[in-house]
């Protein structure tokens, strides 16, 4: 793929649900489309829950081919980062166990199964790296889909499947355990 | 107040936001050849999954096929059958279920071939002759 086609995908004004009403009837050029939308934002999300280079580039590429396969016939019902999200972070936990299989324990590969390497992904020695590695998964997922993916409550919800009250008290309670630590209590401070 | 609302305690300061995106060690950057593996098998898959013109949902397709076959059975089986004209109920025995048979479909009043005695009147005598004869010759097998 060169830069121009690119480039081209990129500037297309359609939205996501006409891409896929033109796949769904055989346009298959909606989908470079859509794969130079979200291809950046997946790749680091895998890289985020691999904290691997290598492994992000096949999670990416799983992740389109999944969706690929949804064609034709494919419903969008909430956002694309909401639909792709729960694909993403499955594959990212999939390829990290099937790396690290031949190393591991049984139990460590029981900790791998549950937990997104975020640690690994995250810059060290930095305050902020810290106090985000002793939250709760559950916690820290909330925090950067709100912050560094930059989705909506609503999409919060929909992406994870929980009711948007627990994700509106996971995020209280994460931004709260930030706030109260002495290393990132500074962020809070005008 | 909308659900979706934001309060003030979930929102976080601009210090904090761009630290958040300043966390990740590194930017993943996709090389095109990547990009080319993808997009090709995508299209691969694409091509060859067009939606058919007519298309019906798998299990209606299986009922179908189950139906058809069950039908295709059922003609095998019945098409090139002929019966006894004293098989009344075409069930592939002349037997005294016959006599009994026909002995209903004369009080019904139907008319037919049924003047198995040949004396030009269709009555009981016709159902008696079926079971004298089944009676009499010890028959029974098929017709």
């Amino acid at each position: 793929m060169d830069l121009d086609v690119a480039s081209r995908e990129q500037i297309d004004t359609r939205s996501d649900d006409e891409l896929i009403a033109s796949l769904n009837a055989g346009d298959a050029s909606a989908f470079d489309v859509l794969y130079f939308r979200y291809r950046d934002w997946v790749v680091n999300l895998a890289y985020r829950f691999t904290g691997d280079r290598e492994i992000s580039l096949d999670v990416l590429q799983e992740t389109f081919l999944y969706l690929a396969r949804k064609f034709p016939g494919f419903r969008l019902t909430a956002q694309m980062k909401t639909f792709l999200y729960p694909a993403v972070r499955n594959l990212s936990i999939g390829a990290r166990k099937k790396t690290q299989r031949f190393q591991s324990s049984e139990e460590e590969l029981q900790v791998i199964e549950n937990t997104p390497a975020v640690e690994d992904a995250f810059r060290e020695n930095e305050p902020l790296s810290a106090v985000m590695a002793q939250l709760s998964e559950e916690h820290r997922e909330v925090l950067l889909l709100r912050f560094v993916d930059g989705l909506s409550l609503g999409e919060i919800s929909d992406a994870l499947t929980i009711p948007l009250g627990t994700v509106k008290s996971r995020l209280h309670n994460a931004l709260a355990t930030l706030r109260n630590d002495p290393g990132t209590r500074g962020f809070f401070e005008q | 107040m909308n659900e979706h609302e934001e309060t003030e305690d979930l929102q976080a300061p601009a210090k904090l936001a761009e630290a958040f995106c300043g966390l990740q060690k590194e930017r993943v950057l996709v090389p095109s050849q990547i990009d080319q593996e993808i997009l090709s098998k995508a299209r691969e898959h694409l091509r060859g999954s067009k939606r058919p013109f007519f298309s019906l949902p798998r299990w209606v397709a299986l009922a179908a096929s189950v139906a058809l076959v069950c039908g295709l059975i059922y003609l095998s089986e019945t098409r090139d059958k002929t019966f006894a004209a004293e098989d009344i109920n075409r069930d592939g025995v002349v037997d005294i279920l016959d006599a009994l048979a026909l002995a209903r479909k004369i009080e019904a009043g139907e008319k037919g071939e049924m003047d198995f005695n040949r004396d030009g009147v269709i009555d009981e005598r016709d159902a008696a002759t079926i079971a004298i004869d089944v009676v009499r010759l010890g028959r029974g097998g098929r017709s």
